[in-house]
Parts: C-alpha cells; structure tokens; sequence
C-alpha cells in the first residue's frame, strides 16, 4: 500500500461502522465485520499518489470510500494504459488473497481518496480459521471478479465489433 | 418558409438540400447541416432520412439535430461504406437529396412524470440528441434526466460541446466513460453499462432510450432489467441495411418486423428475442 498514504485517526467503533456500511461488506455477519475491522484501518491519499504498484507486496485490501482511482499498466517510456476506473464503494485488488501475494497493476488516485485498508495476513489467518467468514469473504472476492470479467469482456466485445465495422 | 407536417410513410421521392455546414467530430465521423431547397420538414427525435449522394447512392442516417428547427436539418455520419464515404468528403454547398422522416421515434410522451434515462455507445448519440434536446426544452415534464455516454476512447467522443454544455447545465446528469485510455483524460474508464447500478434515477419509474452497437444495449438491457427497470419501459434503435424506407423491399426484415416501418426504435419486449436468433 502506498507510502503516500496518512492514517485518520478513528475510533474501533466509528471504523467499525463505515466498514459495515461499504458496499463491500453488505449483509455480511456482524461477527465476520467485527473480525474484520480489529486489523482496518482508514487512511487519506493526495491526488497523483500510487495506491498500488505492480511487484509490491499484496499487503491489504482496499475499500474505497470517496474518490476516484485509475488501475493502470505501464511501460518504460510510455503514457500509461488506464485499465478502468474505480470510484467510492469500489474495492481495489485481490491479488492479497493469492500466491504469489504481488500486485500486478498500479493503482493512482486520480483524486483525493479515503479509504479503509485492511490487512492482508489478519484476513487470510481469519479465512484459515472460520470457514464460514472464508466462504463469505472468497464469494465476494469470487463475484467481484466475475463483474470485473464481465465488463472486461463487454469491453473487448464493443473494441472488437468497432474494429470491425 | 412554411413547415410541412405531411406523413411520408410510403414517400420516395427525394427532396433537394444543400449542405451549409461540415463539422468534424471524430477522425471517421462528421455531422453535416443541410438546408431544405423547397419546404422543410418536420420530424420527430428518434427518426431517421435515407440520404442520397447523387450518382453514389443512398444511406439511411439518423436525424441529429434539433426538432424545432426543421429547416436546418443534422445528419451525423460514420464512414463506413461507399455512400457514408462520400458523405464524410462533401463540401458546404455541396446538393444530396434527402427523403423521409421515416421511422418510429423514441416514445418521449410515455417518459412524461418519470426519469428519462439515455444510453449512448460512440456514434449512438447522434440519434438520441433529438431526444434530449427535447426533453430540456420541456424540462418540467421529466423527473430526473440521465444521460450515460459511453465511447470507444476519448478521441472518439462525439458532441463535445454538448457533453460540454449539458455537463454544466444542472437538469441533465452527464456521466461520461471510454473503453480506453491513457493518463491525461481523467475520467472514467471502463464499458457504460458499469454505470448503470449506480448513477441515480428510479428503476421503477423510468424510461430509458439506448443507442449503440447491438451488444452494447444488450448488455445495457440485462444491467437494466437487474436494476429493476421493466422490461417495457427499455426502448432501443436497431439499424440494419436499409433501402426502401418504407416496408417494402425485406432488406431491413428482422424476422417479423422491418427496421425501416415497425422500428428502428422498438421496446426491449418486440425484439429481445429476435437478438437472440442466429440466423436472422
């Protein structure tokens, strides 16, 4: 997570509840959210500063609560290549629940961002430990993916069908 | 001059025009403004002229431009074959014939007392700008106006000034994406039906008009049907090859109906199930 990044200050209590109300977390047991929170903390990032760079460790989750984020590759010399947009009630990356536990994109605030960022190792510990909060957690991590496929897809359908006409 | 309000449903003869303006909005696609040489003709948004370059041919193109001012029609265009290239390289003074309107228009009356929702892929703007240009001008009759546009890259954004000048006015919501960019555009990426869960209108109480690739509204439709909208109140433009204009010759059948007569705007109902047909 970024260097850029600056805490806010919170208490356990106030932090537990804007976590329970990120989209994210919707219907998740109060339990589980609890569970979470003990290792979230919520942090404040300028505009232009890197969330997440491609290589570092996969060391959180993050859960975007106001501002807007561009997922990026770059190459050496060149403008980068903005994947897609993410904005306030998104969450940022997965590669944290997978080996080999590296980002593979960048991740820039395109704005002033707050978020909460939860630490990655509390939550693959609570997801050796509770099979129920694993299960619960993996579904979301699974249908974030399969959304973020999805508009993949519909995005090469709509290039391809451009290249075509 | 006065406006001809006369039904041209079965009308093939064409009317001279002559091209008074070229605007060129991407590297492929150009809108021009022609003025009638005898009486203008009324339209309504959503309906579209079959545009004849002389010694070419024709091609069937959206109306673009503003209802109240049939005397000076917009016709936005894409070159893509023989006759829309030709289109892209007239010149201001430059005669074509124009027939038509031709068409069911988009069912604003029906979106009165409810959100008016408006997806546009790339050159999709073109045939709802006649809508919106409508629905501000009677503002009081629509909750929430939202228009979602959606372009390939932001080189390929059409209506620029538009988004411009509807971004900054406060009775339409203007939610801008590309499919791709580089840094330096600053706004959002990714497909326009990512926009569709969460900008706001009522999902119960809307109409929402879309225009685009095919499968970019069949994706809108299913992102709409999720959200709640009913599957009736979901309206679509469909283009195929058109030729006659008029229900005759079969080149724009789709199964059951013809793009030119039954459409090209249609309710998701009447043609869901044709999009699914391979063969037609």
């Amino acid at each position: 997570m970024s260097h850029h990044a600056s805490l806010t200050a919170g208490d356990p209590d106030t932090l537990r509840v804007t976590l329970a109300g990120h989209p994210f977390c919707a219907d998740l047991d109060g339990g589980h959210v609890r569970a979470m929170a003990e290792a979230t903390s919520e942090h404040e990032l300028p505009a232009g500063s890197l969330l997440l760079q491609r290589g570092h460790a996969a060391d959180a989750l993050a859960l975007l609560l106001d501002g807007d984020v561009s997922l990026e590759v770059t190459e050496p010399g060149d403008d980068p290549i903005v994947l897609e947009t993410l904005h306030g009630g998104d969450p940022v990356g997965w590669s944290w629940l997978f080996p080999p536990y590296r980002w593979l994109f960048d991740a820039r605030c395109l704005t002033p961002v707050r978020l909460l960022q939860l630490d990655a190792a509390h939550l693959r510990g609570l997801i050796d430990t509770d099979p129920v909060f694993g299960l619960a957690l993996t579904q979301r991590i699974g249908l974030l993916v399969v959304q973020r496929l999805q508009f993949t897809r519909a995005q090469l359908v709509e290039m391809t069908h451009h290249a075509r006409a | 001059m006065p406006v001809l309000d006369v039904p041209t449903q079965g009308t093939l003869t064409s009317r001279p025009y002559q091209i008074t303006t070229v605007r060129h909005q991407t590297h492929d696609i150009v809108t021009i403004d022609v003025a009638p040489q005898q009486h203008p003709i009324a339209f309504r948004p959503g309906q579209f002229d079959m545009v004849y370059v002389y010694g070419i041919g024709e091609a069937a193109i959206s109306i673009s431009s503003d209802p109240a001012t049939p005397g000076l029609l917009s016709h936005t265009i894409r070159a893509v074959g023989w006759v829309t290239r030709a289109l892209n390289d007239l010149q201001p003074g430059t005669r074509i014939g124009i027939r038509g309107p031709y068409g069911r228009p988009w069912p604003l009356q029906e979106a009165e007392g409810k959100d008016l929702v408006i997806i546009a892929g790339g050159i999709g703007l073109a045939p709802v700008r006649p809508a919106i240009v409508e629905a501000l001008r009677h503002r009081e009759r629509y909750g929430r106006i939202v228009l979602l546009k959606g372009a390939r890259s932001p080189r390929d954004l059409v209506f620029r000034d538009d988004l411009d000048r509807w971004h900054a006015d406060r009775g339409i919501d203007v939610h801008v994406t590309v499919d791709s960019a580089v840094r330096g555009w600053g706004g959002r990426v990714g497909v326009v039906t990512k926009l569709i869960p969460r900008v706001p209108f009522d999902p119960e109480n809307c109409v929402v008009l879309t225009c685009g690739p095919e499968v970019m509204m069949w994706f809108s439709a299913e992102a709409l049907l999720k959200r709640g909208v009913p599957p009736e109140r979901i309206f679509v433009t469909l283009e195929r090859n058109m030729k006659c204009g008029v229900g005759t010759c079969g080149h724009c059948q789709l199964g059951p109906v013809f793009l030119c007569r039954d459409g090209p705007v249609f309710s998701w109902p009447e043609v869901a199930g044709l999009l699914d047909v391979r063969e037609l």
